[in-house]
């Protein structure tokens, strides 16, 4: 039964991690395009996590804290990347920003 | 107990860490996490002059919660909006006026409306006065700012003293 849990929960983590990775090869702009991966480290890492978790709990008898850990991990460490990549890009357009209007937030 | 001590709730993490990555039933790992716990806290002192203040912690556990829950949805929400509409979204910038001052509280809500997928808070103000936040796909931006006030802010001014 584990392992039906287990094997659905990997199929749905790698679809979100692929979704979120098409993301980045069909969304049109550079800010749009910074959406995609947070896909990836939340709902496909999380739901590969979860399957790991249930996995060694129920198949090793033991449950321990480093899915947790690498969820807090990601958490903290996951924003950092969009910042930096969002404020190279608000450092190339210089103008307001919040002028542009909607859908127009071309790089 | 400070200056030997820096900073002890950080010590404790990285004690819990320690052992968690290791081997929680090996006492040898509970002495080195002990060290190490003690040791980067003593070591990089210089760099934290602030020392982080929080006013309840069953709150900073119900706010986890509630984000964990709305990273969920908006993960099938993008998700969705990724597959349904390829790259025909309607995203927009926005600025959130910012109630809270403490530094430590507002990167904790940039860092929340970032990791939530289909918002990134790409700016602070020099003032830090707003937030520049982009939204991947809205009709209303207003709501998505009034959204961010009422349900992370509201409770960000709650955990953290101001």
């Amino acid at each position: 039964m584990a392992e039906v849990v287990v094997s659905v929960l990997l199929v749905l983590g790698a679809a979100l991690a692929l979704v979120g990775s098409w993301g980045v090869v069909v969304l049109p702009r550079f800010l749009s395009r910074i959406h995609g991966p947070s896909v990836v480290t939340t709902g496909g890492l999380g739901t590969l996590l979860l399957a790991s978790l249930i996995w060694f709990w129920f198949d090793g008898g033991r449950l321990t804290g480093r899915e947790l850990l690498v969820s807090f991990v990601l958490a903290v460490t996951a924003p950092i990347t969009g910042h930096a990549l969002s404020r190279a890009w608000l450092a190339r357009h210089p103008k307001d920003p919040v002028d542009l209007g909607p859908g127009r937030d071309d790089s | 107990m400070s200056r030997v001590l820096p900073h002890p709730v950080t010590s404790v993490m990285l004690l819990i860490t320690w052992v968690t990555i290791t081997d929680p039933l090996s006492p040898g790992h509970w002495l080195l996490g002990l060290v190490v716990a003690w040791a980067l806290p003593f070591a990089t002192r210089g760099l934290f002059d602030q020392r982080i203040r929080v006013r309840s912690v069953p709150r900073i556990l119900a706010y986890v919660a509630l984000v964990a829950f709305d990273v969920f949805a908006s993960n099938l929400r993008v998700t969705w909006l990724i597959l349904s509409r390829g790259g025909r979204q309607s995203p927009v910038l926005v600025k959130v006026p910012l109630t809270l001052r403490d530094p430590f509280a507002i990167t904790a809500l940039a860092s929340t409306i970032s990791y939530t997928p289909g918002t990134v808070s790409v700016d602070v103000s020099e003032d830090r006065t707003h937030l520049l936040v982009h939204v991947f796909h809205t009709d209303d931006p207003a709501s998505v700012v009034a959204g961010i006030k009422s349900r992370y802010e509201r409770r960000l001014l709650e955990i953290f003293p101001c």
